[in-house]
């Protein structure tokens, strides 16, 4: 005979089950349980059962890169590119870069880029960011000359309204 | 009617209790040095546009900065607290001490940071974050800590949890898998050589030589398809298991060298190993214990003689 606990997890774990199929997201990127109630939703997402494990696919697209170039009264100071590098920081910020470039506002990306730049660099008061992607060949047009290279399409210039508040 | 199953030792469990706990004390010796760059409220993303897309039911560091600023705490130091007590947590759930408060401390601490983030949140934190949730719900061992070791039975309840974990990762290699599948790159192997020449995974190696050799990228890309589309059949099947098992962790080690995806690559090797490898782990552990002379075992004995 079953416990009466024996029983609870194993409607739990059907229940769970259950969920775990309906939070993947399909091919479209969106979840069977997007119109399911919002508490759901809630328990779904806390439980790991609401899952995008649509890694690189069905394509790896090109990234997104900012290219940044800080200056102080006209004078450069700093060049930052994010979507470079190996570091835990730039995995999370080329994520971010991904997901706001989804969402098709690069001026609100832009301004996200320059406002943490010019937080990190206080001595500088302009920020010029250029928005772009990195364009990776295929095998053939590589072994054919052709190298990576970085795409822009979004330009923009922001400029300190005020002295930033001292470091404490 | 769910049919009975074999009951099963807690083992697997304890294996993603000290795994997961050794991943999270990894990644907070990664996030560490940048962390207010990550979860501070002037962060790559600001709090007031991350925290945008929240309900207003998500935990998040903010709760924490608002109720320190009423006691006149600076908020960096609040943040720093918060992570200090986050990897204070990992650090008591890898010897198992109060390893369920620990794991459920984790989970609500894990999801908090995650919220705070904004954007900046990728596979290592939805995977950790499933990690965490069968360490704060599942079975708790008490065999593989550092004070009061109690063999305990396998039980059904075990089992079912087990069968739980085991579900959840068929689900998410097959998707991940199926929706590779779909792609053309991944079919001609440009979707390898793509990831490897990415900028931000730089990782010292040079892969343009990739390029002339064009077969090896569509032998890895199709066998990292037929790794993960295989792996709920292949997994649960005895006799390919430890076959399976190996090229999963092989194809983790693989992102980790080629991508530098090395705390993804961890909690993956965790999870999976955790699920399926739990006998071998005991195999071998019990050739280590045979290997190693007693007079070497004499603290391993005197813990095991209070075992009741």
């Amino acid at each position: 005979m079953r416990t009466v606990k024996t029983r609870l997890v194993a409607a739990f774990v059907v229940l769970q089950c259950l969920l775990i199929l309906l939070g993947s997201e399909d091919s479209e990127g969106s979840s069977r349980l997007a119109h399911a109630p919002a508490a759901l939703t809630y328990y779904a997402e806390l439980s790991g059962a609401l899952g995008n494990y649509r890694f690189f696919s069905p394509n790896v697209a090109d990234p997104v890169v900012a290219d940044i170039e800080l200056s102080r009264a006209g004078k450069r100071r700093w060049h930052i590119e994010i979507g470079r590098g190996a570091t835990e920081l730039d995995f999370r910020q080329s994520t971010a870069m991904i997901y706001l470039a989804g969402i098709g506002l690069p001026n609100l990306q832009s301004r996200i880029v320059a406002a943490w730049a010019l937080g990190l660099h206080r001595e500088c008061d302009t920020a010029y960011v250029k928005l772009g992607h990195r364009v990776t060949p295929t095998m053939a047009a590589y072994r054919a000359g052709r190298r990576p290279y970085n795409e822009f399409y979004y330009e923009a210039e922001y400029k300190r309204r005020s002295r930033p508040a001292p470091l404490p | 009617m769910i049919p009975r199953l074999k009951p099963a030792s807690s083992t697997p469990f304890a294996l993603l209790r000290i795994g997961t706990a050794i991943v999270l004390l990894l990644k907070d010796a990664v996030e560490f040095p940048v962390l207010l760059q990550l979860y501070g409220p002037a962060g790559f993303i600001q709090w007031s546009i991350g925290e945008l897309s929240l309900t207003p039911f998500h935990p998040r560091l903010s709760w924490i900065v608002d109720a320190a600023h009423q006691a006149s705490i600076d908020p960096d130091i609040a943040i720093f607290a918060t992570f200090g007590i986050y990897a204070l947590a990992a650090a008591l759930l890898l010897f198992g001490r109060w390893a369920r408060a620990c794991a459920i401390l984790l989970w609500l601490l894990h999801w908090m940071f995650e919220d705070s983030a904004g954007f900046n949140v990728y596979g290592l934190d939805m995977f950790v974050n499933i990690a965490l949730f069968y360490c704060a719900l599942g079975p708790l061992d008490r065999r593989f800590v550092l004070a009061r070791r109690v063999d305990d039975p396998p039980t059904e309840t075990n089992a079912l949890w087990l069968f739980l974990l085991r579900f959840h990762l068929c689900v998410a290699y097959f998707v991940a898998g199926f929706a590779k599948s779909a792609g053309d790159q991944w079919r001609s192997g440009e979707a390898i050589w793509r990831a490897v020449m990415m900028p931000q995974f730089t990782t010292g190696i040079d892969w343009s030589w990739l390029s002339s050799m064009p077969v090896l990228a569509t032998i890895a890309s199709c066998g990292t398809l037929v790794i993960e589309m295989g792996y709920p059949v292949f997994m649960n099947l005895r006799r390919t298991r430890p076959v399976w098992l190996i090229l999963t962790a092989m194809l983790h080690v693989g992102i980790g060298v080629t991508l530098g995806l090395w705390l993804f690559a961890s909690i993956m090797i965790v999870l999976s190993v955790s699920a399926y490898g739990s006998e071998y782990v005991e195999v071998i552990l019990a050739r280590f214990r045979r290997a190693v002379p007693p007079a070497n075992r004499v603290r391993y004995a005197s813990s095991e003689a209070r075992t009741p």
